[in-house]
């Protein structure tokens, strides 16, 4: 038996952003853009490790919100032009970068890289990456989890209980209707916890999610394995703590791999280096400058000074830094094994998105590390928090301590005088949203009154989403996000209105459920 | 919901409808209301809202001190101790902090090591006691993280077969949701602590969660007591007051104004003020006394007032006499 353990957790998340009142819309390309950076070629990496043989298991959590938009004919055929825009735009590098041969390199890379994500999406997976995901689940390599319905911060929308408890099933339903079987367990946003909620996790059939480490060290009773095993928080529901150096070793800038001189730059793009009049056709808009996707140079140095970038240096840095993390694995289970009754589990929580989106080179890394683990040495072996239950059904008990994984480890960073604000909104909506589902005349379902409360109750989940705070709170988007949360919850009240008032234009209802068409099944009740 | 057979509607159409709707936001929130979230080990947030009315009618019955009254909020913990507290800790577990606006919030330092916290929003009186206006559920804040001490240890050896039982700080039980206090009641009085200003440091912008890193605890704990970000009124400022606080539109608050007028408007201008002095010296702004941290940096926030604001700085040395000041 391994020494040790090692349970590699990538939470994939984006907020629902969907614009059919809209030609295009800036923000959908999030979704586009982590599909071909992201989500293709981590499912590449887990398709070629199947098709090797390598006998590995990871746990990927597919939020609600994503899963909303991985299944949206809308946004798929969205998706494909944004594709075919930026082929174009690679067949016209390749010709701009004739005669100097490293560029053309790179262009070449570039375009193959595209069609090669468009022959994935389209050829193999027939436009549907939730199906995926769950083939690479029923062949028994991924563990798939899903986080609350909308990423919702639940440390905050606990002033009403009934918010809470929404998410989480919500959130549980939408992974059934994708998977056809319930989550085994829970990415609460934000690794945002606190005592009780435990309660609805399990209400909602979660047997575990994912903390910060100091949930684990500061819990009522100190932690005879400090965060390298997983507690039982009291109900049979198992609170997994973060490792502080995996995430240090991948997330940080500085002192972090991403960090390396060789890997791709990052905000190096041509989006905002070429001539306008050449970019115009493929920004957005035509009018503002925005990231496309062509970089071509490596990080060098602090400096504006960049060198090109090459594929194969790159490769061989991300050979190095899998050998360097799976040595560190292997020392942390050599080291704390003798003073444990059970193998050390070390839990790298990661955003899936900085795997190929913000980390060019993350999923070959990622291929490497496994490849590694699993043929080179023996001391530790890739495990799924189920696998680790399931292993050693026998976890302490205690209470975690309140904390999240952003700034400061506590709920600074969604609740400051940015975006403080919001929350009386929420917290009202909630209560209201309470009154109207726990009415005694409840409607016909698929009566007008019927359709306008499930349709408020999507209204008030997208506006409880963590997203919006969270970047308030950045600064990068405060104009949509702000928007986002006023439209939602606008809305919702209107939508409240109509229903206390009896009347509601079917018109309009139809509208809104066709710009929020998230959770087609949802039953208004869960806010009862 | 329409099924995909029904042809969706227009976008200018779909459009219309949004910018339509959007006019159902913000909503008026009528309250009395008043919530309370644990924000981290050391702060507490309060949101609340007051029908005009209501403190209208109340200050009326107060006299002519009614208008002046001040309206605070009064922090209490209800943390059950199975040992008896001493007189410090006693004297953190209950204090006002002045707060203005009916439609409002508010961070609250909290000194004390107890965990669990109900506020109680009203008008004091002058002899301490307090008219409420609402209640609020209980919050209970996280246990103060390990100290450094303790997190190195932990973290270099985790896996310590020794089972440690000893309960920590933390009080797990679930929060209560109260239903706001509406029928105005006094209470009894509790301490006032100074109501200085301070600020526990904000992080600098990330695009993502990055690695939680140890807590600095001394930076929060040397932040004064009942420190918020609405200024505490002196007694002579209060009194150089025309109108009732809540009567003046404090640039912190968000006003609403639907129903008969046109107002809708979101404001939150504040001073930020920071610096540093040299370690050890005491500050006063404002006339009030300002916590300088171990290292002479100091931080506050404070309503942008509606006149023009001098800013009076008097610094002292620990040595008596030594005082300068600017302004």
């Amino acid at each position: 038996m391994a020494k040790g353990s090692i349970a590699l957790v990538l939470h994939a998340h984006l907020p629902f952003v969907r614009h059919p009142e809209y030609p295009s819309f800036f923000e959908e390309s999030w979704l586009f853009e982590a599909i071909t950076d992201t989500y293709i070629p981590l499912l590449r990496v887990f398709e070629g490790l199947v098709a090797d043989g390598v006998k590995f298991r990871v746990t990927v959590s597919l939020s609600p919100p994503l899963l909303a938009m991985l299944a949206d004919p809308f946004l798929q055929e969205r998706y494909l032009a944004h594709l075919g825009k930026l082929s174009r735009l690679g067949d016209k590098e390749i010709l701009r970068n004739h005669g100097t041969p490293k560029l053309t390199e790179v262009a070449r890379f570039y375009r193959r890289l595209l069609y090669e994500t468009e022959d994935w999406y389209v050829g193999r997976y027939g436009r549907n990456l939730i199906a995926a995901f769950a083939r690479l689940q029923d062949l028994g390599v991924l563990e798939l989890i899903t986080a609350n319905a909308t990423h919702g911060f639940l440390p905050i929308l606990k002033t009403q209980p009934n918010a809470v408890r929404a998410q989480l099933k919500v959130g549980a339903e939408a992974y059934a209707s994708a998977f056809g079987r319930p989550p085994p367990g829970f990415w609460l946003a934000e690794c945002g916890y606190y005592p009780g909620v435990e309660e609805a996790v399990a209400e909602a059939g979660g047997r575990y999610f994912f903390s910060d480490t100091h949930a684990i060290l500061n819990a009522s009773v100190r932690p005879r394995h400090g965060y390298l095993a997983p507690i039982d928080c009291g109900n049979g529901v198992c609170a997994f703590g973060r490792d502080p150096a995996s995430s240090r070793q991948v997330w940080s800038a500085e002192a972090g791999y991403p960090g390396d001189p060789w890997y791709r730059d990052f905000f190096r793009d041509i989006g905002f280096d070429l001539d306008f009049e050449y970019i115009r056709p493929f920004i957005l808009d035509g009018q503002t400058r925005v990231f496309t996707g062509f970089k071509y140079h490596r990080i060098t140095g602090t400096t504006d000074q960049k060198e090109i970038y090459e594929p194969a240096q790159a490769d061989a840095r991300a050979d190095a830094h899998a050998a360097d993390f799976l040595r560190r694995q292997i020392e942390t289970a050599e080291r704390f094994r003798p003073g444990m009754d059970r193998p050390p589990l070390v839990v790298a929580l990661y955003d899936a998105e900085l795997f190929g989106h913000w980390w060019f080179e993350g999923p070959r890394f990622l291929d490497l590390f496994i490849r590694k683990l699993v043929y080179d040495q023996t001391v530790v072996d890739l495990v799924t928090p189920s696998d680790y239950l399931a292993r050693h059904p026998d976890p302490q008990r205690a209470t975690p301590s309140a904390s999240s994984w952003g700034d400061r480890g506590y709920s600074t960073f969604w609740l400051n005088r940015g975006n403080d604000w919001i929350y009386r909104h929420l917290n009202d909506a909630a209560a209201r949203m309470q009154a109207l589902a726990g009415r005694a005349d409840a409607p016909a379902p698929g009566s007008p009154a019927h359709r306008a409360l499930n349709q408020a109750a999507r209204a008030l989940l997208l506006a409880q989403s963590s997203d919006w705070p969270f970047i308030m709170r950045t600064g990068t988007a405060v104009d949509y996000a702000y928007g986002r949360i006023r439209d939602h919850l606008a809305r919702f009240h209107w939508l409240a209105d109509g229903i206390e008032a009896g009347s509601i234009d079917p018109a309009k209802l139809a509208a809104l459920e066709a710009m929020d068409t998230i959770f087609p099944d949802i039953d208004y009740r869960v806010f009862a | 919901m329409p099924r995909a057979a029904e042809a969706p509607p227009a976008p200018e159409f779909l459009q219309q409808v949004a910018d339509e709707v959007r006019a159902w936001f913000p909503r008026q929130i009528e309250g009395p209301e008043l919530v309370l979230i644990d924000v981290d080990p050391r702060v507490l947030h309060a949101f609340w809202s007051l029908p005009l009315a209501l403190v209208q009618e109340t200050r009326a019955t107060l006299g002519t001190a009614g208008a002046t009254a001040p309206l605070v909020l009064r922090l209490e913990a209800t943390d059950v101790d199975t040992a008896p507290v001493d007189q410090l800790e006693a004297e953190c577990r209950a204090f006002d902090v002045a707060v203005s606006g009916l439609q409002s919030r508010s961070y609250i330092d909290i000194e004390a090591a107890a965990r669990r916290w109900r506020a109680t929003l009203g008008i004091k009186r002058g002899d301490g006691t307090l008219i409420a206006f609402a209640r609020s559920n209980v919050a209970t804040l996280p246990p103060v993280g390990p100290s450094p001490l303790q997190a190195a240890a932990v973290t270099e050896s985790p896996g310590p077969a020794v089972a440690v039982a000893a309960a920590a700080a933390a009080a797990a039980a679930p929060p209560e949701t109260t239903l706001p206090v509406s029928t105005p009641a006094a209470t009894t009085s509790a301490a006032t602590a100074p109501a200085a200003q301070a600020e526990t440091a904000e992080p600098g912008p990330v695009s993502a969660p990055e690695p939680y890193s140890a807590p600095e605890p001394a930076l929060a704990s040397e932040t004064a007591p009942g420190a918020t970000e609405t200024a505490a009124e002196t007694p002579a400022e209060a009194a150089a007051q025309p109108f009732a606080i809540e009567e003046i539109l404090p640039l912190s608050s968000f006003v609403l104004g639907r129903g008969g007028n046109d107002v809708e408007l979101e404001v939150t201008a504040e001073l930020y003020i920071h610096g540093r002095v040299q370690p050890g010296r005491t500050l006063q702004l404002f006339g009030k006394d300002i916590r300088v941290r171990p290292d002479g940096s100091f931080a506050l926030r404070r309503i942008l007032p509606n006149d023009p604001t001098v800013l009076t700085v008097l610094l002292a040395s620990e040595e008596a006499g030594d005082l300068e000041g600017h302004s």
